[in-house]
């Protein structure tokens, strides 16, 4: 099927190592650094390519395709998620090197939904578990952002000083201002002030096809070249395609194809004591369902049924509005702004949980594909709009998606990908209340809008992140990891990524998902003692507390 | 007619200052090596342009001047570089175009007794429209849900328009700022580079009578187009 490798290791596992970290993404880079500055070996298989901004990233809306999942997928279901470059990414850094940056944390009530409002699940785990992983990621990252913080639980400043507001933010604060809603400064994973070797942002604009001058603070630029200076091995591209257990149940490596120098595919296999999968909600779920063998039919880390389901995603439909002001919505990041106070259950409302409110600032296809798709223009009609793009400022909700065991991950039956591997289908389909959420959302945007002096108003749906599809929770019949993302059928094999997810939340996930990496880190590295993991079946499975 | 008639987002200085070198390889590329059909047949690549002329018309340019559409589209299915998902109600994506350009035809024959290519610009639209509801007439539609499809293929015409220096003067985007960047963010305030509005003018007209259209008939119609002012 495959073509043998060069270096004549076919069917020999590579010389093992502590930890073998599937997915050089959100979670993977910061696994890797602080397994790596904790003493442990690391090799980090990444599927993409290892990306040097100052040559791979072109300030280019169209080129910036490189950077997303495009190999094959199925998607459906009464409401069928867009993927590729709304959710997904490829390469070193994953998609937070296309990511809008804006870093958010999760609330207290976001853990205890079910304590709470009688509806979805808790966590395992609460805020003030995540608290100081919170804190020590944001000053890794240098997040900007203001020195107080009006929503949530009760915090300290932001490690950098917040950046300007543009003129969308201008205007969102402006709107807002008048109806007396709140609003703060966007704490954003950019540099307001030198980092390390970074520069601070110069505000071009193009953050979500790739920060060219390296403000951005991605895990590529961050995380990853630490994990590197402490001896971790970044394999770029290398798509794992099989956990391989041995026969006392335990993970003893995973098989890889190797993209080799001259195009070919060459199948590889790295031995580990400890496999840590972080490859995000479609991937991780595909390989544990093409990692199936002998007492795992139905897909490996399976035994509750859980593996795929509880998929979610953020509605996120976005408010345009005309102003006679030139705006110039290109300008600076995306979101310089925003408000949190819709976030939680307000009974009046009708529904349960709430929605963020951000600013947007799309450049020119991602605008003509949003008024397209929103007014249902072409022709004549949709180039005069496009005249008026200077005059345009927008607003989008980031809302809660209350889990369904009916939004999946699968595999598809027929579509195989280019290496013969079953490609993954996702079927998804909103509830009731997520429809009376947006609905609720795109009302708030309007209003605002409407306060800041829009001339007219039109909307756009659109979905951002994927959260959930192999969720955690404290009890092995109805999750697929612990509380410290170890799986409960194989002692030895982790899945740290947004999978995890009990619930949505209402922020852009990737704090919170570095956050859980962190801590999952911290307690990997306690439990090795700063030796080799290479024992954990002794304690058994997932019984850690 | 472009609020910015003087501005020009690849002038020389703008190009040497906002422009990194890869940046420029990849627009440069883009406007000067246009690729030729190699998936498309003849008269599929007539019908894809007759399309596009009607999705993005470009009447007020002499055809030499016209940013080139089809090509492009031409290009990613011949390299069969997908976006990363397909619907399931959906075939592959060549499947996909060579159905929709075939049911174009022969919703045009049923409709009007003529291929696509052969209609006034009247004509196409009427076809077009029929296509966006998902009630165009011909075989090939039961093969292809024509309303996902038609959102799909307005999306990556108007993407592959938007792609072009050329647009990106017209609506008044800077490009690149790479590696200048911007200084002047506030409301009202362009840095000097930016484009000069000289001709103010509303879209406020077009899109209530979008909204209306949508508000009457579930947002699939569209006022026939004619060409741009």
């Amino acid at each position: 099927m495959s073509k043998p490798p060069v270096d004549g290791q076919a069917g020999r596992a590579r010389k093992a190592v502590d930890v073998l970290i599937v997915g050089a993404g959100a979670a993977g880079g910061v696994l890797a650094k602080e397994l790596a500055e904790a003493g442990l070996t690391v090799v980090v298989l990444e599927a993409g390519p290892h990306w040097v901004p100052e040559r791979d990233f072109v300030s280019d809306e169209k080129h910036a395709s490189q950077l997303y999942w495009t190999d094959p997928r199925v998607t459906g279901g009464a409401d069928p998620i867009e993927l590729g470059a709304n959710v997904t990414g490829r390469g070193v850094g994953g998609s937070t090197v296309h990511f809008s940056m804006v870093a958010l944390r999760m609330w207290e009530s976001d853990f205890r939904v079910r304590s709470i409002d009688g509806i979805a699940d808790d966590w395992p785990i609460s805020y003030a578990d995540l608290e100081p992983f919170y804190d020590e990621v944001e000053r890794e990252l240098g997040i900007s952002g203001p020195m107080r913080w009006p929503w949530g639980p009760r915090r300290g400043p932001h490690p950098y000083r917040e950046h300007p507001l543009n003129s969308v933010a201008q205007l969102f604060a402006r709107g807002c201002d008048a109806l007396g809603i709140g609003w703060a400064p966007a704490p954003l994973a950019t540099i307001s002030a030198p980092k390390d070797d970074r520069p601070p942002c110069v505000y071009r604009g193009f953050c979500i096809y790739g920060c060219s001058t390296n403000a951005k603070s991605s895990t590529l630029v961050t995380y990853i070249p630490k994990a590197v200076r402490a001896g971790a091995e970044i394999r770029a591209g290398c798509m794992a395609t099989r956990v391989n257990l041995g026969p006392d149940g335990m993970a003893v490596s995973v098989t890889y194809r190797r993209t080799l120098v001259d195009g070919t595919r060459a199948d590889e296999e790295q031995a580990a004591g400890l496999v840590i999968l972080s490859c995000y909600s479609i991937e991780t779920p595909r390989l544990l369902f093409n990692s199936a063998g002998p007492g795992w039919p139905d897909g490996l880390l399976n035994s509750s049924g859980r593996v795929g389901r509880g998929l979610m995603v953020h509605p996120s439909p976005m408010v345009f509005g005309r102003f006679p002001e030139l705006v110039y919505q290109y300008k600076a990041p995306p979101t310089l702004a925003l408000t949190q106070d819709f976030y939680e259950t307000d009974v009046s409302r009708g529904y349960a949980r709430g929605f963020t409110i951000e600013p947007i600032g799309p450049l020119p296809i991602a605008f003509a594909r949003a008024a397209q798709a929103g007014l249902g223009l072409w022709g004549s009609e949709l180039r005069e709009l496009m005249l008026d793009y200077d005059h345009y400022a927008g607003w989008g909700i980031v809302g809660e998606c209350l889990p369904s065991d009916a939004n999946s991950v699968t595999l598809d039956p027929e579509e195989r990908d280019a290496d013969g591997l079953p490609v993954a289908r996702v079927t998804f389909a909103w509830g009731q209340n997520d429809r009376a959420l947006q609905d609720d959302g795109v009302a708030r945007c309007r209003e605002i809008a409407d306060a800041a002096g829009a001339e007219v108003t039109w909307m756009a749906d659109d979905t951002a992140h994927l959260m959930g599809a192999c969720r955690m929770g404290s009890d092995r019949a109805t999750s697929v990891v612990d509380r410290w993302c170890r799986s409960w059928d194989v002692p030895n094999l982790f899945v740290c990524d947004g999978s995890v997810f009990v619930t949505s939340g209402a922020v852009n996930p990737s704090l919170t998902i570095q956050a859980i990496a962190a801590r999952t880190a911290r307690y990997i590295a306690s439990k090795a003692g700063g030796g080799s993991p290479r024992d954990w079946s002794r304690d058994g499975a997932g019984q850690a507390r | 007619m472009s609020p910015y008639p003087d501005f020009d987002v690849a002038a020389p200085d703008k190009w040497a200052l906002d422009w990194d070198e890869k940046t420029r390889r990849v627009v440069r590329e883009r406007v000067e090596q246009v690729p030729r059909y190699r998936f498309f047949s003849v008269d599929e690549a007539r019908t894809m342009e007759a399309i596009c002329a009607r999705i993005l018309p470009q009447d007020d340019r002499l055809p030499a001047d016209r940013v080139p559409l089809a090509p492009w589209i031409d290009e990613r299915l011949y390299g069969g570089t997908g976006d990363g998902y397909r619907y399931e109600d959906m075939p592959d994506d060549r499947d996909a175009y060579r159905l929709a350009l075939r049911g174009c035809d022969e919703s045009a024959r049923r409709l009007h007794r003529r291929t696509f290519a052969e209609l006034g610009p009247g004509e196409q639209d009427d076809v077009l429209t029929r296509v966006a509801a998902g009630e165009a007439p011909g075989g090939s539609w039961a093969h292809l849900a024509g309303k996902r499809f038609f959102q799909e293929l307005a999306g990556e015409i108007v993407a592959t328009y938007y792609a072009h220096p050329t647009a990106w003067a017209e609506i008044g985007f800077s490009g690149p700022a790479s590696p200048r960047g911007h200084i002047r963010l506030d409301l009202g305030r362009h840095d000097p580079w930016e484009a000069t509005e000289r001709r103010p003018q509303s879209s406020v007209e077009i899109v209530r009578r979008a909204i209306e259209r949508k508000h009457h008939d579930g947002g699939a119609a569209h006022a026939s187009g004619g060409p741009t002012q």
